[in-house]
């Protein structure tokens, strides 16, 4: 008999509370894919530095994955709640009939824990079948290509996941249980009967509610702005975490206002109200807002902080790709600890892949005694100097390039060629930095001026007027000013002191990589004794990093912005699925009424629809803000733009996500308010 | 234990001496705390004989469900005691009030009626599958108690597929299956319509004669309460009077409860 009791409860507990299991259902699958992507086929067709960083990143996601899986069990406990809690009446019957309490306890652990391991067990198989296709997926985030496909499948996250979320539904059921055998029964008459209670606000308090709310989010957004424009992207900005408190704080005040001050609206005859069944969609809406206020506001946080985390990660992951990208302009830099290492060996390895001598280049970089302030004027320089705020390019040394070397390297990427005729230098500044923007107009004053710089006893002048930018890459230029001396001056520095020299060999392959040429560089250069400090950075590699970098971003933020986003739908419909079992008999009076059933179900449509709009549209707004004034503060810092599309791609996965949910949930509300087949 | 009381039916009426099944004395209760303290119960004396068919009347705020919820050991009381069947409710330890309520009482509730997911027929049989009777005993008793109710053709169907009337009565059939000293009943005829509440009632005291189960009734409706052999009325948390119906017909008794119910309602105050 108790198992026919406990087998019929789960069969209508699946069936009420579908969009639940089915969440619990995805929440166990994606953790499964997202922790087999280190066993993917793709993992292995990666390079050994990608592998590294990849190495770093899944010891990251170890830690995002226990949060994400502690945030899933605050839903589990929740829901658990909610659904034990409608369910007061039916335990308070059991109690009633006779049944033990330690059994009744036995009975609720083995439902809730059934349920939380079905949902284990499909999950992990829907995840199974999920990491299949997502191989590809990572495929292309990686820019590999597999050869071998196979049947992919990770012990090692099954094992994880079965683990961390079986013990989870186990400790929710264990708790839950254990609540219900200390429950006495008039708590549970008056659970059955609390459910029912509007609770009606002040008007006064509402109002103060709001005007509070607009202070307390009106400062946080001030905040944001102001932070955006000043120190960017600094973290240990105090006003960060101030305004941050400050909306959160205001967006709770904003629900509680709102509450308020919708219930007391009088209804107005002959406006929308008095149309249909306005009037009762609005009290609908308002007394569950009024309700779940709270929750309301949480979520809406939730999904403030999944749109910021998403558009966050994707637009700083095209960053750094972007930016790591741009300081590769070279195929190949090898670099060597002495200037005068043979490298001759290496310029073989590359003419037998058919990269000729046309395209490589011999650079020795010298370290002077001079600072990037003895390159500006005297006033200019002690101003900068003595300035406390950060521009450090008044501080770092100045290299010193051989004039024949930069003519080459200028040549290998096609930029325009500079004189440079005896007794004169140039300076040139990789990629030009916005930080640096008064060292540059003090360069280019002194430039203007005619300012000599002396070094291994020569005098120079300047040979043009102009800072020059193009990038070198900041392996061979270094990250301050270069100076672009006479070939005799750099070998004058060289006898001075050869330790201060760094010898460089630069290569450019036009158009597509020769094959096997990275692999026999490798192995040249592993072959070459550890004292000579040689190592060998590729464009190629560099750029196989930052698409790992600028995946292992988009990975982490769609992970834990899913995972918010099927949470927040989820309690939402949870609430309107809990509020429409309980109150099923408001739609039976409709009916009575003469309403017909495309009005009610119409009105249940817009009903949840409001329900769900209200905290997105919160959220919007918060991230509205906090995105603009990320982004203004990314294009200072890092002169990219890259806020607006990565805001779009998260609004088209939410908008997707959501709206599921959405549908869902006006589906499973509408079967409810009609008598249909239970059990 | 349960050898000691012999199936009620075996009884018959020939019943020596009266058995005292409910016996209440000095019962108080109080809610809340400090500042706003409730008196709901305020001194409440009663004892309730085996066989009778009694009613508890009152206005709302009167204390009925509290006496209710006390007697049926869903709340304890402040002070005062309460002994059902010669055993004391506040000396019974969880187990025992889980027991208690398995074996020597029955139920027939608003709040906890009928579940959606069993029929009729496994409603019914839930009392008894709770105190692990054989499945065909079971079985049985079933069908004997649907019959006696009236609804043996409906006992496999679902809850939301039978009618009010019906499903009290299923409600009624599983408060008696199980032979309680004492059936509790709350405003059974609630939601019921005057025909389906009369054959309720009929039914109920039909049982009352032929089982000699006691029942005690709360309600705030003359008509059913008219049913009773005696009536309780309750005020402000104390026992305001007691109405014998003796050989009285149905009708005459009814007349004589709404004439207290006038006085409880009212009072000398309002007579001008």
């Amino acid at each position: 008999m108790y198992a026919k009791l406990a087998w019929r409860n789960l069969r209508r507990s699946l069936r009420d509370y579908g969009i639940y299991f089915m969440t619990l259902v995805f929440a166990v699958a994606i953790f499964y894919v997202f922790n087999s992507v280190p066993d993917q086929p793709a993992f292995l067709s990666l390079s050994e530095s990608q592998r590294r960083l990849a190495r770093g990143a899944v010891g990251a996601m170890e830690w995002v994955s226990a949060i994400m899986t502690g945030v899933v069990a605050l839903l589990v406990f929740y829901a658990n709640r909610v659904i034990v809690r409608k369910r007061s009446r039916e335990l308070g019957t059991y109690l009633l009939l006779g049944m033990e309490q330690g059994h009744l306890a036995v009975m609720m652990l083995v439902e809730v824990a059934a349920i939380g391991l079905s949902a284990l067990g499909v999950g992990v198989a829907a995840g199974v079948a999920a990491s299949q296709a997502f191989g590809l997926l990572v495929e292309r985030a990686f820019h590999v290509t597999v050869v071998e496909r196979s049947f992919v499948f990770s012990p090692r996250a099954a094992a994880a996941t079965l683990v961390l979320y079986g013990a989870m539904f186990l400790a929710v059921a264990l708790w839950q249980s254990a609540g219900v055998y200390r429950q006495r029964l008039i708590e549970l008459i008056h659970d059955a009967r609390k459910n029912e209670e509007i609770r009606v606000r002040s008007r006064t308090l509402a109002v103060a509610a709001g005007l509070l709310c607009v202070a307390t989010l009106g400062t946080a957004y001030w905040l944001a702005d102001q932070v955006s424009r000043t120190t960017g992207l600094d973290p240990t900005d105090r006003r960060i975490p101030l305004g941050v408190a400050l909306g959160v704080a205001g967006t709770y005040l904003l629900f509680a206002a709102l509450a308020g001050l919708l219930s007391g609206v009088r209804r107005r005859t002959g406006g929308w109200l008095a149309r249909g069944l306005n009037l009762f969609l609005y009290r609908q809406v308002t007394s569950k807002i009024n309700t779940h206020a709270a929750m309301l506001a949480t979520v809406a946080l939730m999904l403030t902080f999944t749109v910021c985390a998403m558009s966050t990660g994707l637009s700083l992951g095209a960053v750094v790709r972007g930016a790591l990208g741009e300081d590769a302009p070279f195929s190949y830099v090898a670099r060597a600890l002495e200037p005068d290492t043979d490298l001759s060996g290496l310029r073989a390895v590359f003419a037998a892949h058919g990269v000729g001598d046309a395209q490589v280049v011999d650079v020795v970089v010298v370290d002077t005694d001079l600072r990037g302030a003895d390159l500006m004027l005297p006033d200019d320089a002690e101003r900068l100097l003595a300035d406390t705020d950060i521009d450090y390019m008044a501080w770092i040394a100045v290299r010193a390039m051989p004039y024949s070397a930069y003519r080459g390297l200028r040549a290998l990427k096609g930029y325009p060629d500079v004189p440079l005729p005896a007794g004169g230098y140039l300076v040139h500044v990789n990629g030009g930095h916005t930080d640096a923007e008064r060292s540059h107009a003090a360069w280019v004053r002194a430039l203007a001026a005619g300012h000599a710089v002396t070094v291994a006893g020569a005098t120079l002048r300047p040979a043009s007027t102009q800072v020059f930018r193009e990038q070198m890459g900041s392996d061979v230029a270094g990250y301050g000013p270069l100076l672009v001396v006479p070939d005799e001056v750099t070998k004058a520095l060289l006898q001075e002191d050869p330790d201060r020299g760094l010898r460089y060999l630069v290569a450019e392959v036009p158009g597509g990589e020769p094959a096997g040429l990275s692999d026999a560089v490798n192995a040249w250069v592993s072959a070459r004794p550890f004292e000579q400090g040689i190592w060998v950075s590729s464009r190629a590699e560099v750029l196989g990093q930052t698409y790992m970098i600028e995946a292992i971003f988009i990975f982490f933020s769609f992970y834990v912005g899913i995972m918010f986003i099927l949470i927040s739908a989820t309690l939402l419909a949870l609430q309107q699925v809990t509020d429409a079992l309980e109150h099923r008999q408001r739609f039976a009076v409709l009916q009575k009424l003469g309403a017909d059933d495309a009005m009610i179900d119409g009105t249940i449509a817009r009903q949840v629809g409001l329900y769900f709009l209200t905290p997105v549209l919160v959220a919007l707004l918060h991230s509205a803000v906090a995105l603009t004034a990320l982004n203004r503060a990314l294009k200072g810092e890092t002169g990219y733009e890259a806020v607006g599309p990565a805001a779009l791609a998260t609004l088209g996965v939410f908008a997707l996500i959501y709206g599921a949910y959405y549908l869902l949930s006006v589906q499973n509300c509408r079967l409810l308010w009609r008598p249909q087949e239970r059990g | 234990m349960r050898g000691e009381n012999q199936r009620a039916s075996e009884r018959g009426r020939n019943v020596p001496v009266a058995e005292r099944i409910l016996e209440v004395v000095d019962l108080t209760k109080q809610y809340g705390s400090r500042g706003s303290v409730t008196h709901a119960l305020r001194g409440i004396s009663m004892a309730v004989d085996r066989g009778e068919f009694v009613g508890v009347m009152g206005p709302s705020g009167s204390g009925k469900t509290t006496l209710l919820n006390v007697i049926s050991t869903i709340d304890s009381p402040s002070s005062g005691r309460v002994w059902i069947g010669g055993r004391e409710l506040t000396a019974l330890r969880r187990r025992e009030v889980a027991r208690f309520r398995r074996e020597r009482l029955g139920f027939i509730f608003q709040d906890f009626n009928l579940l959606d997911t069993l029929t009729l027929r496994e409603n019914i049989g839930l009392a008894l599958s709770i105190a692990w009777a054989p499945a065909g005993e079971i079985d049985r008793r079933v069908a004997e108690m649907a019959e006696r109710l009236g609804i043996a053709d409906a006992l496999d169907k679902f809850p939301y597929q039978v009618s009010g009337g019906q499903k009290q009565r299923a409600a009624a059939a599983r408060a008696l299956i199980t032979e309680p000293d004492l059936v509790l009943a709350d405003e059974p005829t609630g939601n019921l319509d005057s025909r389906a509440a009369r054959s309720l009632l009929e039914a109920l005291a039909e049982l009352n004669r032929d089982l000699q189960t006691t029942i005690i009734l709360v309600t705030h409706d003359p008509v059913a309460a008219s049913y009773c052999q005696r009536i309780l009325f309750i005020k402000d948390g104390r026992i305001f009077g007691e109405l014998v119906r003796g050989d009285s017909p149905r009708q005459r008794f009814f007349d004589r409860i709404l004439a207290v119910l006038a006085e409880l309602g009212g009072g000398e105050a309002d007579v001008r």
